[in-house]
């Protein structure tokens, strides 16, 4: 087990979301990140049909791409008394299925799908304001 | 016949003094130190079909006459 002490003298984080981690310090399980999104945005809802399932989509469908074993001979890590000393870490967003990790760990899996529907009729303003950009 | 049967990997200290960033997003990932294995994924679909503009919405039936 690899192990380093960390040490941080200041973490500013201002938003973690959307699945997202903020880790300091060792981890022997690792991450395993997962964000699904489906974000529909229309002129006039369509509240009759059931549109909101991901199953209906094909992205979220698609299989995950499998990366191949690592070339070369095994490696073996030593990390004794490598401490990580950091001053400061100024991250203002985390988020979908990011991950920000001071130390030791794996390993780390992530995964985002994004659908993003925009439905705008010109002529109709929508009941509710929104931004159609 | 490989040219060594072990790679032996030594981690020495590390040592940063700031680090500023706006944001980290859609299965990104910013490490300082160590992992023994990273998958990332991220999908995006919206161009061509996924922004759809014109009158293709099925539109709310008009009320009956006479209420």
């Amino acid at each position: 087990m690899r192990s380093r002490v960390s040490a941080v003298r200041c973490v500013d984080v201002n938003t973690i979301s959307n699945a997202g981690i903020l880790a300091i310090g060792d981890n022997r399980d690792g991450a395993k990140l997962n964000s699904r999104v489906l974000a529909v945005q229309r002129s006039l809802a369509t509240f009759g049909n059931d549109e909101f399932r991901l199953e209906f989509y094909s992205l979220f469908a698609r299989p995950l791409p499998i990366a191949p074993p690592p070339p070369g001979p095994p490696a073996l890590f030593f990390s004794a008394c490598a401490p990580i000393e950091i001053g400061s870490v100024d991250v203002t967003g985390i988020s979908a299925a990011s991950h920000v990790r001071i130390g030791c760990g794996g390993p780390e899996t992530a995964e985002t799908r994004i659908v993003n529907i925009r439905n705008r009729i010109p002529g109709i303003r929508p009941q509710v304001e929104v931004d159609n950009k | 016949m490989a040219l060594f049967d072990q790679m032996n990997v030594y981690n020495e200290p590390v040592r940063i003094g700031s680090i500023r960033i706006l944001g980290v997003s859609s299965s990104s990932s910013l490490l300082i130190g160590d992992t023994q294995s990273m998958t990332l994924y991220s999908y995006f679909d919206t161009p061509p079909e996924s922004v759809i503009v014109g009158p293709l919405a099925p539109l709310p039936a008009l009320p009956e006459e006479g209420e």
